[in-house]
């Protein structure tokens, strides 16, 4: 039976869960009403779960569930990540929302839903919890991106996601019953015994298939290459608030439950999983920075470049299951990147959100010409979110770069290192033209932002500033938060 | 042994009828296909012993679940000339298969691997004799760890719903 420790453990994403519920069962009792009260309401249930997040945060970490969630410092640092994810997209859907002429209170609870699922895939320790969480995520994410019905492309974004994030499902089902089968547990530290224990190196093939399986399943959740090709259609089609939540919390929560798996479970004892893991790095951040050169479309060009970044992040990973065990850099460096780029990709979508009218929502590059001589702070918000995500000082995005790729030497993955500066290089040049397009080009397309989208944006551009002078902080955070992770394969001796 | 003669049997049948599901050109025919594949793994999970989970099977997927398909292919009500053709997938079918065909040796390998399960060392009561019973079950998933996963389940339906009315209703 759960103990109370247990539900209070789990209380953030419970929270979540009851304020899905009373939004949903208050869109049935109350209507017509103004969704406004929705809004408040879901992010009211956010900011409270953030709250619950922190104090638990602050406690002990802690089993619970029986083993089913590992509440730990690293874990919860991602499920906190996932809500201020959440919340900065919260902030600024009310008036896209109304902008778009969608007004659905459904919207709200599915957005909880999903951070509910994100939150409970942060802290996951068993294969079983890991899917189901996953696919809590994956099924609020699959309707909200088909959520603008009238539109084609957000119903193809919307099927395209469905379809191939549930044939990616079933891989990585498939996966987890051969480690089940090789092992005889779902649990994380259970399979982590089992390659520690006598029976390292017996049915080895079923491992292997296993954890390749796995790995094909939160490689597609990050849209890693090969797996990516659903990215750039689905971020484009869904509406700009879906696609600003679904790259910056998916891919932590995926993160976080890939980093426990890697980190946690084959970590140093599979050379073949980390070779792997080096190529899809290397490919993923080739192709991203690459396919972004070429893009007209601002939210197709952020959607390569959220592959680019799930490339830096795998690099991490890369460098986590090499690298010295203890006090691993690597981590701490990978959490400070997933905090970075959320703040750099909300608040490049809350610009983006400015300039949707009637139904309709406009994207193409040529929007912002003119931007910066009629809505100044605009443009320097969006100028700022993107020289972060190129990794130019003084921003987060630079120190997080500077970590993750300091990181990745120190632990040996000098080639690789290189070929990440080396494509990020070229990715400047992508991120610096739509500041040509603000500053050099005359244009007259109208942009309105609401006061509290802008209070966002300025959050945003103020965290990106302030952790990027002052990093020190939040870095030592990251890297506290990381001393409550057990590497169950590597012997501690 | 003849446990394990009839699993391998009932598997086989299973297989050829999940097969038949995806090259069956007649809705119809690929549905009922797929009730023929539910029944036998039904079977299948009898000889494992997990008899509650075979009687949901035949409930839920070949009765309730199964009756729906059949009249939602009912309702769309195809003619002849509807019926799916794969002719524009064309090259990309390669790509496809020459995919699977990796992962189906990789699978072959791996399987092969297994030391042979010889009938004497099957163990019929893995857990005891109330293993595989309803009791069992209730236990494991509402006092056992299982009711954490048990319960997001209930969350994860119940998002499935509200998002298909979402998106199914013609007015919001």
């Amino acid at each position: 039976m759960p103990t109370f420790n247990d539900l209070w453990l789990a209380s953030p994403a419970l929270l979540l869960f009851f304020g899905a519920m009373a939004i949903m069962l208050g869109e049935a009792i109350v209507r017509p009403a103004s969704k406004t009260g929705f809004w408040a309401l879901a992010l009211g249930t956010l900011a409270g779960s953030a709250a619950l997040t922190v104090v638990i945060f602050l406690g002990p970490s802690a089993d619970a569930f029986g083993g089913m969630l590992r509440v730990d410092q690293f874990g919860l640092f991602a499920q906190l990540v996932c809500t201020l994810a959440a919340l900065l997209t919260v902030l600024f859907s009310d008036d896209y929302l109304r902008a778009l002429n969608l007004r659905v209170g459904e919207y709200y609870s599915l957005v909880l839903f999903g951070v509910c699922g994100m939150g409970l895939m942060c802290l996951a320790n068993d294969l079983m919890m890991v899917f189901v969480a996953l696919e809590v995520m994956s099924i609020s994410m699959y309707v909200l991106c088909a959520l603008k019905r009238g539109d084609p492309r957000s119903v193809e974004a919307g099927f395209k996601y469905f379809i191939l994030g549930a044939f990616s499902s079933g891989l990585m089902l498939y996966g987890i019953s051969f480690l089940y089968g090789a092992t005889g547990t779902t649990s994380l530290p259970g399979i982590g015994g089992f390659f520690m224990g006598q029976h390292q190196g017996t049915q080895a093939t079923l491992v292997a298939i296993g954890g390749a399986l796995l790995i094909v399943g939160f490689g597609f959740k990050v849209a890693s290459v090969p797996f990516h090709m659903w990215a750039p259609d689905v971020y484009q089609g869904a509406p700009i608030s879906v696609t600003s939540l679904m790259s910056a919390g998916v891919k932590a929560a995926s993160f976080a439950a890939f980093a426990r798996f890697v980190y946690g479970v084959i970590g140093t004892h599979s050379a073949g999983f980390v070779g792997v893991l080096w190529w899809m790095a290397a490919a993923t951040m080739v192709v991203g920075n690459l396919g972004a050169l070429a893009q007209r479309d601002l939210k197709r060009m952020l959607a390569y470049s959220s592959i680019a970044h799930a490339g830096y992040l795998l690099m991490a990973l890369v460098a986590a299951s090499t690298g010295n065990a203890s006090n691993n850099p690597a981590l701490a460096s990978l959490l400070f990147y997933l905090l970075a780029y959320t703040f750099m990709n909300a608040g490049a979508f809350i610009v983006l959100a400015a300039f949707t009218r009637d139904g309709q929502d406009y994207t193409d590059i040529d929007s912002l010409a003119g931007l910066g001589k009629r809505h100044p702070w605009l443009a320097a918000g969006l100028s700022l979110c993107l020289l972060s995500m190129a990794g130019i000082p003084p921003t987060m995005g630079f120190v997080g770069k500077f970590y993750l790729f300091s990181a990745a030497i120190q632990s040996g993955q000098v080639p690789l290192a290189m070929i990440g500066a080396l494509s990020a290089a070229a990715g400047v040049y992508y991120y610096l033209r739509p500041m040509v397009w603000m500053y050099m080009k005359e244009g007259h397309t109208e942009a309105r932002v609401a006061p509290v989208a802008f209070t966002a944006l300025a959050i945003c551009g103020f965290a990106l500033l302030a952790f990027g002078l002052v990093p020190g902080p939040m870095l030592g955070l990251a890297q506290t938060s990381l001393q409550s992770l057990i590497p169950y394969t590597i012997p501690t001796h | 042994m003849f446990e394990a003669v009839l699993f391998y049997l009932f598997s086989l049948v299973a297989m050829v009828s999940g097969v038949g599901v995806v090259t069956m050109r007649n809705p119809i025919a690929s549905a009922l296909s797929l009730v023929v594949c539910f029944f036998f793994l039904a079977a299948d999970y009898v000889l494992m012993d997990a008899h509650f989970v075979a009687v949901i099977q035949i409930l839920v997927y070949a009765g309730a679940i199964m009756v729906l398909f059949v009249f939602v292919i009912m309702l769309l009500n195809l003619r002849d000339g509807d019926h799916l053709t794969f002719n524009d997938i064309g090259r990309r079918s390669v790509v496809g298969m020459g995919t699977a065909g990796l992962l189906a040796i990789g699978l072959f390998t791996a399987i092969g691997q297994l030391p042979v399960l010889v009938p004497a060392a099957i163990d019929l009561d893995p857990a005891g004799p109330a293993y595989g019973t309803i009791a069992y079950i209730g236990t494991a998933m509402f006092e056992g760890k299982f009711l954490l996963p048990f319960e997001t389940v209930s969350a994860l339906l119940t998002v499935a719903v509200v998002g298909a009315v979402v998106l199914a209703k013609k007015e919001i």
